[in-house]
């Protein structure tokens, strides 16, 4: 079957009833997650992982995927609207989409958001749909070794990327490696760090440790920080239509936006926070009147929102293609994969190009439909934000008690909601992330195995790892990466001591 | 009380990553060109436990202080995970749709929501929706508790 025939297929599946519903039910939960600033895409995932056991691998995907793109387009209104971002990737849209709703420009600014971020998106959804099979065939070539230097790189891009001091970050990653090796180790059968509990021994379950790290932590920290309710600027409908003279300086951001966001996306870490960052200074740079960014510029929203949306669905590349999650969020959707028995890498394409084909062309019709949704109904989704705390935090916390619950039908997983969700508390208290133990934790398997079998490989004799070019080339960049952290940290201590 | 609480979290997790350390040189370490399943474990225990102890020392010295929220409500927080503790004990014999209801009620009085008539409407709302959801569209098998001939 060839790519156009693949494509066309996958339409025909996206377009049944369920698959639609579904659809518009993850793109709905991302847009109101994003809006909703402490509940960010990772914890609504978190959340929804156990809804994802009941339906079929493809539904359950599209779920998934569909929170992780809505939050993005649902992080800007709070971000232009109330001068609060509603997930981290939405920060830079602050600076000039609040300048411009101070204005009386909200409905441009929002419009111009959610443009770029449904062309971003679907930009970035071709780029995957282009890239990720060749890589993956290419995957194939991949032995132990590559899979080892793509991993170690990985680990030390996320715990340098990823907030925080390197050192706590690099820490937490450890934490994350350590609790990957409980349960029956599969290459001799002995079962390791079970501390005698039969429900550890194959292995920690992902989706409580995540629900408890991102949801449970999250809810734990609202409840104990009450904030005042925030005033949200209105828009009016006739607003949301801007004048084509407003949106012409917008487009080239655009583009440059989805330029600049989907390489950042292939990267380890945060990419969309980094992307848009990366965008706005882009756009500061190239601009005629830089002095103006700041003060309600139309390409400091365009050029950051158009990018974060890019390098999403962007990373969804190194998923599908080698089976790597560089970011929570995509480690989530891994690990509602898995349990459907679906492992991705580079044979996910070929064995399962159905739920790939079917997915990709599902996010074409979840960027349209966001779009659809986010421009009349902006209004709507502001005003979320006065939910009471006092009243979703309740919900929220029953649903994931039940939630985790019906993962096996069991206890054990609830405890350990409870214990990660308590332990990812004091982790945010004490200066940790939690993202770099759930990436540690996700890829720890993958770490060892390839690292254990690669030393058989190349009879034990590590040098040999830098014959393989590809390892060679991502053996150097994870020194490079290992020694400008050290470097961060030593120039922070001298800093701090000066200081 | 911040930086207590930061110096005995990283203590915490310093005897964890002591423990798992001790536990994986019991395992096999085999050699370096057939690891063991001990292998792994070895490097990241002796990495881990030596990270700790270093993330400890700076945390003594910089005398750092924990991240505070704006307003502290660490009663809520208590209340919080003991309902969670004493929904787990009682989940069985109470029920899915009973301890949804009580555990969503009783948080939503703790945090200090005025009036009965919300909050009730509210748990009854949100425990019908969960057991909806996870128990008949999701075919999950929850426990029915006392109302067992009812459900």
């Amino acid at each position: 079957m060839d790519f156009t025939q693949n494509l066309l297929n996958g339409f025909a599946l996206a377009f049944s009833l369920e698959n639609l519903g579904i659809c518009f039910l993850g793109t709905l939960i991302g847009t109101v997650t994003g809006v909703l600033p402490g509940i960010g895409p990772t914890a609504a995932m978190a959340l929804l992982i156990p809804v994802s056991f009941g339906l079929p691998p493809t539904a359950s995907l599209i779920l998934l995927a569909g929170i992780y793109y809505g939050a993005m387009y649902g992080g800007s209104t709070t971000s232009i609207l109330l001068n609060i971002p509603g997930e981290a990737a939405s920060v830079v849209t602050c600076i000039d989409g609040y300048q411009m709703a101070k204005k009386g420009k909200a409905g441009t600014a929002l419009a111009v958001a959610a443009i770029g971020s449904w062309a971003a998106g679907t930009a970035a959804v071709i780029g995957v749909m282009l890239f990720a099979p060749p890589l993956a065939r290419f995957a194939l070539l991949f032995g132990p070794p590559e899979y080892f230097s793509i991993a170690l790189l990985g680990l030390l891009v996320l715990s340098n990327l990823s907030g925080g001091s390197f050192s706590r970050s690099s820490l937490a990653m450890v934490l994350g490696l350590m609790l990957s090796t409980m349960g029956i180790d599969l290459m001799s059968g002995l079962t390791r760090f079970t501390l005698g509990f039969v429900e550890l021994s194959d292995g920690i379950e992902f989706a409580p440790v995540i629900m408890g790290l991102f949801g449970l932590s999250e809810v734990f920290q609202v409840i104990t920080s009450v904030e005042k309710p925030s005033e949200v600027l209105k828009v009016k409908f006739r607003e949301l239509y801007p004048k084509f003279r407003e949106l012409k300086p917008a487009f080239g951001a655009m583009i440059r936006g989805t330029l600049i966001g989907f390489p950042v996306g292939l990267l380890p870490g945060p990419s969309g926070t980094l992307s848009s960052f990366a965008a706005y200074r882009l756009e500061k740079t190239f601009s005629k009147k830089p002095e103006e960014f700041g003060t309600g510029v139309i390409q400091g929203v365009a050029g950051p929102e158009s990018a974060n949306n890019s390098a999403t669905t962007a990373s969804l590349i190194p998923l599908f293609a080698l089976g790597l999650p560089f970011a929570p969020p995509v480690a989530i959707l891994l690990s509602g994969l898995m349990i459907h028995g679906i492992s991705p890498g580079p044979f996910f394409i070929r064995d399962h190009g159905n739920v790939f084909w079917t997915v990709i062309a599902s996010m074409y019709l979840g960027n349209l439909m966001l779009m659809i949704l986010n421009l009349p109904l902006v209004g709507v989704f502001a005003s979320l934000i006065k939910t009471p705390p006092r009243i979703l935090m309740p919900i929220i916390t029953a649903l994931m008690f039940v939630g985790a619950y019906s993962i096996n039908a069991r206890m054990f997983d609830v405890v350990i909601l409870l214990s990660f969700g308590l332990f990812g508390f004091l982790m945010k208290k004490c200066g940790f992330e939690p993202a770099p133990l759930i990436i540690g934790l996700i890829l720890g398997k993958i770490f060892e195995e390839s690292l254990r079998q690669g030393l058989n490989v190349v009879d034990g004799n590590l040098w040999l790892f830098f014959s393989r070019p590809i390892t060679a080339i991502l053996m150097c960049l994870s020194l490079a990466v290992f020694l400008w952290g050290l470097y961060k940290w030593h120039a922070g201590r001298k800093l701090s001591r000066n200081s | 009380m911040a930086q207590r609480l930061s110096v005995f979290f990283i203590s915490g997790i310093l005897i964890v990553c002591a423990a798992y350390f001790i536990g994986a040189v019991r395992l096999p370490f085999g050699s370096i060109n057939e690891p063991g399943p001990g292998f792994f474990p070895i490097i990241i225990g002796a990495i881990g436990t030596i990270l700790s102890a270093y993330v400890l020392g700076e945390s003594i010295k910089k005398k750092e202080s924990a991240r505070e929220g704006k307003t502290q409500n660490n009663a809520l927080l208590i209340i919080y995970i003991g309902s969670l503790i004493g929904l787990v004990i009682f989940f069985k014999w109470i029920g899915s749709l009973c301890g949804v209801f009580l555990l969503v009620l009783l948080l939503m009085k703790a945090s200090r929501l005025p009036g009965w008539r919300l909050p009730v409407i509210v748990s009854i709302i949100a425990s019908s929706v969960i057991y909806l959801v996870f128990g008949y569209w999701l075919k999950v098998s929850l426990p029915a508790g006392i109302l067992s001939g009812l459900i």
